[in-house]
């Protein structure tokens, strides 16, 4: 980890050849980009090859300083994160599959072992089978991915990319009011569809939600 | 939901994602502290964060998209690769090579192109401007007269048996040699003296007529215009130009143009690598920037020399390596204090969100049952 030195500098650093410097910019956003690509479009596939055309437009952006990219006007994430949205807004008025099969379509018989939450790689992924059994992450991924897109996005870009609000407007394209209540009601839908599981850590009921 | 419970309503996800500004931080926390329902849609709220972010933290990005990208960043490394320029130079004294090759062909195309510009720069003069060319003709190019040809011939006419038109290579060969004895008796020694005041003001342009006349004569002479008409803008290149020159001085520069001419040859030839391999690289990029193959790039081992993967280095480990093991082998406990370390060691670090992250999970984690 390179976290000594901040986004723009490793991107200098990597304009002067330093191909570490990339390395350490793409290990601190892959993961979020990621996350954001695979929850957004809801296909893997799909989402590895978005993943790869955003950093490789850093690529070719750092290649060309004439190229109509990231020029320090904003903060890097932001212009990151922007493409990453950008490519797949493109791609979903492309395929037209805003409305595409749920993360776990193909699982929702329970038997199969082939749900993506089954599929994500790495120690994290044992740590979250030991931390939510896998009826419950399957659960939320569903829930997730059922959020109308533009909720789902704003939910994605705050959890998963840490934006604040503001930033995510800018970044939508939208107003601060609109960004907070599309994040509103992505919360509540979540908060419904999982009401249940949250209620194990003595969470509200939809009853004492009245009560104040 | 009562009344007074409507402005901490309408700042909740303000106050769950810690963008409440300070000063209704503190009315808000009022509030909450003082009214069950609101606590309750705090801890709601909160609780299916948690849930959500479990979810989320459990998406890794494929390695072989990050091989793929890293093998392009490394192709397309925005800095020239130190490595290309030797090889084309040792390259070319061993044998016929790729780079002789392509420095053959460009180097043709490249004469051929100066040496055009050249004769059109010539026919100008002498077309545009008749009455001088005549006129310097009667004061100066006498020998031209006699020859009664445009074809005036060269300084190396003197002390070499003029070889004609057909001279090629030889004639050019000889020319270096007796410039000083030879120089005085040439031809265009004699032409350049015979009107030194008049054209003193010219010394560029004679200079381009001498050395145009010299070119006019055939294949030799494509490679001294392509030469002088390349490098203009380097002074290093460009004998004639200085104004005060007269005759001595323009002769001077005639016979190093003619004395450094094999090493400008090897200069042009030197400076000729630097392109070429940028546009190779950069095709390189396109290609994989345009379609990246994820076949081909499922093997990183081929961007390992410049891209040093920190995260396969396991065998040193670090705080960070530290905590991440203890996260991924469930120890929650351990890996809370791990985490918790490092956000106080290091609290402004850009993983840090990362980290606080963790530690929440870990804390969950190691309260539930």
């Amino acid at each position: 980890m390179d976290g000594s030195r901040d986004d723009e500098q490793l991107l200098a650093a990597y304009r002067a050849g330093d191909v570490a410097a990339f390395e350490a910019l793409l290990a601190r956003y892959e993961k979020p980009i990621w996350s954001y690509l695979r929850r957004f479009v809801r296909h893997d596939e799909a989402a590895e090859d978005l993943l790869q055309e955003v950093f490789l437009r850093v690529v070719r952006d750092a290649q060309d300083a004439a190229a109509p990219g990231w020029k320090g006007q904003a903060k890097f994430s932001t212009w990151l994160y922007t493409i990453a949205r950008n490519l797949c807004v493109d791609r979903s008025r492309r395929e037209g599959i805003r409305r595409a099969a749920s993360l776990d379509a193909a699982s929702d018989d329970g038997d199969a072992p082939v749900s993506l939450h089954d599929r994500i790689p790495g120690t994290v992924r044992a740590a979250d089978a030991v931390l939510a059994d896998r009826q419950a992450a399957q659960r939320i991924d569903r829930a997730i991915a059922a959020l109308p897109d533009d909720q789902r996005e704003v939910f994605l870009m705050r959890e998963v990319m840490e934006l604040p609000f503001a930033e995510i407007a800018t970044v939508v394209g939208a107003s601060e009011p609109t960004v907070k209540s599309r994040m509103r009601y992505a919360l509540e839908k979540l908060r419904s569809a999982l009401a249940d599981l949250a209620g194990e850590d003595g969470a509200d009921t939809p009853e004492s939600k009245g009560a104040g | 939901m009562a009344a007074d419970c409507e402005p901490t309503r309408a700042q909740m996800l303000e106050l769950i994602y810690g963008e409440l500004r300070p000063e209704a931080r503190a009315e808000v926390d009022a509030h909450v502290a003082g009214c069950a329902a609101c606590r309750a849609e705090v801890k709601a709220l909160e609780s299916t964060r948690v849930l959500a972010r479990r979810s989320l933290a459990g998406d890794q990005p494929p390695p072989r998209a990050h091989a793929a990208i890293m093998r392009a960043a490394a192709a397309a490394r925005p800095a020239p690769a130190p490595a290309a320029a030797p090889v084309p130079k040792a390259a070319p004294r061993e044998k016929p090579s790729a780079w002789a090759w392509l420095r053959g062909k460009w180097t043709l195309p490249t004469f051929a192109t100066v040496g055009a510009v050249a004769v059109f720069v010539l026919a100008s003069r002498i077309f545009l401007e008749p009455e001088k060319t005549y006129q310097r003709g009667r004061e100066g190019l006498v020998p031209a007269e006699e020859v009664s040809a445009p074809h005036t011939v060269p300084p190396a006419a003197a002390p070499v048996p003029a070889p004609a038109e057909g001279g090629g290579a030889a004639s050019a060969a000889t020319v270096p040699e007796p410039p000083p004895s030879a120089k005085p008796a040439g031809a265009s020694a004699r032409k350049r003296r015979g009107a030194p005041a008049a054209r003193a003001d010219q010394p560029a342009m004679e200079a381009e007529r001498a050395e145009a006349e010299r070119g006019e004569t055939g294949a030799e002479l494509l490679a001294p215009p392509a030469r002088r008409a390349a490098p203009p803008p380097a002074p290093e290149f460009a004998p004639a130009p200085p104004a005060a020159a007269g005759g001595q001085a323009l002769d001077r520069a005639d016979d190093e143009d003619r004395a450094a001419a094999p090493a400008r040859n090897r200069s042009f030839a030197g400076a000729a690598p630097a392109p070429a391999p940028s546009p190779r690289a950069k095709a390189q990029a396109a290609k994989k920037a345009e379609a990246p193959d994820q076949e081909t790039f499922a093997a990183p081992a081929a961007s390992g020399a410049a891209a040093p993967p920190p995260r396969s280095a396991a065998a040193r480990e670090s705080p960070v390596a530290r905590a991440d093991r203890l996260f991924g082998q469930a120890r929650w406990v351990e890996a809370a204090v791990a985490y918790r370390e490092l956000l106080r060691d290091d609290p402004r670090n850009a993983d840090a969100p990362r980290w606080r992250q963790r530690l929440t999970a870990c804390e969950a984690a190691a309260r539930a049952p």
